[in-house]
């Protein structure tokens, strides 16, 4: 399963969780492209006042692209959902996990102000 | 002052007092009657030739023939204006001199300046408007509109909070409230929300109004679909002022220009109170997001 989007996403970031339980969502620092606890990814997009960014999110078999991942978590999902939201909260793209920890990489074409981010849960 | 100080005020004696002082009026009166002119003799043609230089030797095929004077048995008796059928309508020459309607003249050696028929003079123009005594021009109907959404702002910081200086202002009599002063007191508004005990969005939190906020703009709506007018609004006010947040002059964007901040947060304004919108750099906006974020989550069950 491969889904695709273009958004310019509110305060220019994703967050990536399990949307049913209880997150403990991550402070930022200055100067990386994401930060995560064991809950929660908050991942730097493009700057919401530039322009849009392509999102990809799917199986990481499916979405895979040559390179070494930029991020590589396991995130706890106690829910088996996991799920690619705004700051805001509002859903971009949710799928079921098969386990209560779930791996996901994340690739981007740059490591600073990416337009193009890909997403794989394993 | 009680009424013994009147206790040796005497009426008929202030009126005989009256009394005497219209009689030395009437006094001079008679002493200058014999200077007055005689009214009815100037009146009479026959007693005032017209105005000639040809009597005067020295001066006559000096001075150009000036055209005859005025018909002193037809001169006007009201004052009038030549609009009627002459092209020079409107301006009445200089040094024309003109009899009152008691026969008097005023001489001068100065020309005065041309008396301009449509023009407003400080006496009050055709208009028939009156004269203003002080005070700016009046306020049309926008105007008198911002004047009152600027009252009904500053009585809602004034309950929010008492102290604020815009409260103690002093303004000028003619001074009107424009766009931007509003703005400033939507800005002390939130502010004041946002220091209330039990905000979520406070300065202290990182999420609400940052101690770099010096000017503003009014938000249209929650959402982000932004004019090239805000953005140029609030580049101006962030190169001028920085990020509300942090107080860099560098937006940290790709294009270079400022992140367009709603405070309060359009997430954390479900009661959709107005919103002002405030320049923000890139690192702030992303790590307000972060705090958002876990705000809204917290707020789930």
């Amino acid at each position: 399963m491969r889904l695709t989007t273009s958004i310019r996403p509110a305060y220019s970031q994703v967050v990536i969780c399990d949307p049913t339980a209880k997150v403990e969502v991550p402070l930022w620092e200055r100067g990386v492209p994401f930060v995560a606890s064991d809950t929660c990814i908050l991942f730097m997009c493009y700057p919401e006042i530039d322009g849009p960014t392509g999102i990809t999110f799917g199986d990481g078999d499916d979405v895979q692209v040559h390179g070494d991942p930029i991020c590589e978590r396991m995130l706890k999902t106690p829910g088996r959902q996991i799920a690619v939201e705004t700051a805001e909260g509002d859903g971009i793209f949710s799928m079921p996990t098969t386990g209560t920890e779930t791996k996901v990489r994340i690739w981007s074409n740059r490591s600073w102000l990416p337009d193009k981010v890909i997403i794989g849960v394993d | 002052m009680s009424s013994a100080a009147y206790q040796g005020f005497d009426p008929r004696k202030f009126k005989t007092l009256l009394g005497s002082a219209r009689s030395v009026s009437d006094q001079w009166a008679d002493l200058l009657e014999p200077w007055q002119p005689d009214l009815e003799k100037l009146k009479d043609k026959s007693e005032l030739p017209p105005p000639s230089t040809t009597g005067i030797p020295s001066l006559a095929g000096i001075l150009p023939v000036s055209p005859p004077g005025p018909d002193l048995a037809n001169r006007p008796t009201q004052p009038t204006t030549r609009q009627g059928n002459d092209q020079n309508a409107g301006i009445l020459p200089a040094g024309l001199s003109t009899f009152l309607i008691d026969g008097t003249e005023t001489l001068s050696d100065a020309f005065p300046d041309p008396v301009i028929i449509g023009q407003q003079y400080a006496a009050g123009g055709p208009s028939g408007r009156p004269p203003r005594r002080g005070g700016g021009p009046p306020e049309g109907p926008v105007g008198r509109f911002i004047s009152q959404v600027y009252e009904a702002k500053l009585r809602t910081l004034a309950e929010l909070d008492p102290s604020n200086e815009l409260l103690t202002t002093i303004q000028a009599p003619d001074w009107r409230p424009s766009q931007s002063n509003i703005n400033k007191i939507d800005l002390e508004i939130i502010k004041a929300r946002q220091r209330a005990p039990g905000a979520i969005d406070s300065q202290v939190s990182g999420i609400g109004i940052g101690p770099f906020a010096r000017e503003s703009i009014q938000a249209r709506s929650g959402r982000r679909d932004w004019t090239e007018e805000e953005r140029a609004e609030i580049n101006r006010i962030g190169s001028r002022y920085g990020c509300h947040t942090c107080g860099t002059l560098e937006p940290g964007s790709a294009s270079g220009t400022f992140f367009l901040d709603h405070q309060s947060p359009t997430r954390l304004n479900p009661s959709g109170q107005n919103q002002i919108v405030l320049p923000q750099c890139m690192s702030c906006s992303v790590r307000q997001g972060g705090l958002v974020s876990s705000t809204v989550k917290r707020g789930k069950p």
